[in-house]
């Protein structure tokens, strides 16, 4: 009962302090927060991609920290970025100009998503930590990339948005491309998460009880690239790696079972990134840093509600059969 | 019928052998205990039994589709997870689970039952971080035996068990032996107890690897090669004993 109570709690406590967020607009910048509405239709399908992005990273933000790979969205940005100078200069070599067509793009991606097989393959090893490798990735991909920057004119712009994402000019076709990809990624997420679950957890019992635990191991990490890659041209790096870090930890800390850690970490994840641009439109802030900014505020919350918590604790006894 | 055969089958790792060639043929319904000194090999041995270790030599022959269940030595449990004892249960149930629904009434019931079992039903919601040693220890058997596996694979199970309820371990072992024909084949460090409740041994020592029906490798002078220490194997009470000189 205890463990009901202090989950409707979380819930509670991380909505209530949504929605002062919120009520800041009204209170210091009424105009700015008028404006913001009346002029929704410019910012629907940012904001719209913002929570898509957004609830995906929260969701596989929960299975990367509990994986200790918390750098890989870094790292996989910085493939991505390789994969796009990589296709400029390869097409410079053959006198090709690929300007701005988006073949750049989709090469980057798929550059990230080999980046995360090969890890998956190569992080057998015991005696070093996963972060070890994905540290190695992200130091030899930014070198390299910046190798090739510098060789190369075109194409900079896709990195500028994968690094700092283009979060204010999704389109509508855009929107439903993000749809066409997260939405089977999120069901999958929801059909197998024991697997994806278990085998993280305790891959040798699984193992013995018959799971193909190297096959689901892909199957995760390539949802996990995917998503990742994906998210990065909406949003960029940086707040990607926010979302994937911020609303898991807060949900972790304190959840007493993994439906509690994903249902605070969700609610998180769908909360920021409008935020961050409501944030942004009302005072200025450019929209990656709002959205980080935002995140860091729920951390200090977290902190209120872990005093909260602590106090509920010292007050109940625990009773044992 | 034997539920498991092994063909000169030799353990270890990173091309260190731990054993000489092993040959055996484990009915099924008996018990297997495997004995030896620290760092000889046991763990090794039952890891490669289960598939989670290659074998550096030999073959393992497994009776078809036959399930395993395992007790690790130590807590494999990544402790980071917030996994309820329910959901240790659920990994061992997770074929038979319904995937839109968090539960079953087939599972639920044999929640209940296992859980009583092992007298920590009032654990059934909370985190097995927080578990005590004893307690861990009652829920992994629990996760191995949910599913009525028909071999059950346990590396020193009754670590961090108090001394009633490893008294009632045994006594639920054989009811699972008796009932469902199932076959253990378990580490243990207490020489007096396992020696009792076994009918095949395999010995993993320095100086020897003994392999065998229990009666056969009893023999003073085979264990204390094995053990490379002296030892005296005597009958008190109708129940084995041994005592190291």
């Amino acid at each position: 009962m205890f463990t009901k109570k202090t989950a409707r709690f979380r819930y509670t406590f991380y909505s209530l302090f949504t929605l002062a967020l919120i009520a800041m607009g009204p209170l210091f910048k009424r105009d700015s927060f008028e404006l913001f509405f009346q002029s929704w239709n410019l910012w629907r399908e940012p904001i719209l991609a913002g929570i898509l992005c957004g609830f995906l990273s929260s969701l596989l933000g929960v299975y990367i920290l509990l994986n200790r790979i918390v750098f890989i969205s870094l790292s996989l940005s910085q493939s991505a970025s390789f994969g796009i100078f990589l296709t400029y200069f390869v097409a410079g070599l053959f006198g090709v100009s690929l300007a701005d067509s988006p073949f750049a793009f989709v090469a980057g991606l798929v550059v990230a998503l080999l980046t995360a097989l090969l890890f998956v393959i190569f992080r057998k090893g015991k005696r070093l930590p996963d972060e070890s490798l994905i540290g190695f990735i992200y130091v030899a991909a930014s070198g390299l990339t910046i190798m090739l920057g510098d060789r190369i004119s075109e194409g900079h712009h896709y990195v500028d948005d994968l690094l700092f994402g283009n979060s204010v000019a999704v389109s509508p076709l855009e929107l439903k491309i993000l749809c066409a990809f997260f939405l089977p990624l999120i069901v999958i997420h929801f059909l197998y998460r024991r697997e994806f679950l278990f085998i993280s957890a305790d891959p040798e019992f699984m193992t013995i009880r018959g799971m193909k635990t190297k096959a689901w191991t892909l199957l995760l990490y390539f949802t996990l690239s995917l998503g990742i890659t994906l998210s990065l041209r909406t949003l960029g790096s940086l707040p990607i790696f926010a979302l994937m870090v911020v609303p898991p930890l807060i949900a972790l800390k304190r959840a007493h079972n993994m439906r509690e850690a994903f249902g605070v970490s969700l609610i998180l994840g769908t909360a920021i990134p409008p935020l961050g641009y409501y944030f942004s439109f009302l005072f200025n802030f450019p929209t990656g840093a709002s959205l980080i900014f935002i995140s860091l505020l729920y951390l200090l919350a977290s902190l209120l509600e872990r005093s909260v918590l602590g106090q509920a604790r010292q007050n109940t006894p625990r009773i044992r059969a | 019928m034997a539920i498991l055969k092994l063909k000169n089958l030799v353990v270890g790792y990173e091309k260190t052998r731990l054993s000489t060639p092993l040959n055996l043929e484990l009915p099924a319904g008996d018990t297997l205990g495997i004995i030896g000194n620290n760092g000889s090999g046991k763990s090794t041995l039952l890891k490669t039994l289960t598939g989670i270790l290659p074998a550096l030599d030999g073959q393992i022959q497994w009776a078809q589709d036959i399930r395993l269940g395992y007790v690790p030595q130590e807590n494999q449990v990544d402790m980071l997870f917030p996994l309820t004892v329910s959901d240790l249960m659920r990994m061992d149930m997770l074929p038979s689970l319904p995937r839109l629904r968090s539960t079953s009434p087939a599972f639920r019931k044999a929640q209940s039952e296992i859980l009583e079992e092992m007298e920590i039903q009032y654990l059934e919601e909370n985190l097995v971080r927080d578990l005590s040693g004893g307690e861990r220890q009652r829920a992994l058997i629990g996760r191995a035996w949910i599913s009525r596996p028909q071999v059950l694979l346990m590396d020193e199970p009754f670590n961090s068990i108090d001394y009633r309820f490893r008294e009632k371990l045994w006594r639920i072992f054989s009811r699972w032996k008796n009932h469902h024909d199932l076959t253990l084949i378990m580490i243990d460090h207490d020489l007096n107890r396992i020696l009792n409740q076994v009918q095949w041994l395999i010995v993993l020592g320095p100086e020897a690897t003994l392999c065998g029906r229990r009666d056969e490798i009893l023999q003073p002078n085979l264990l204390s090669q094995a053990y490379g220490a002296p030892l005296h194997v005597h009958q008190e009470n109708g129940q084995i004993q041994i005592h190291f000189l």
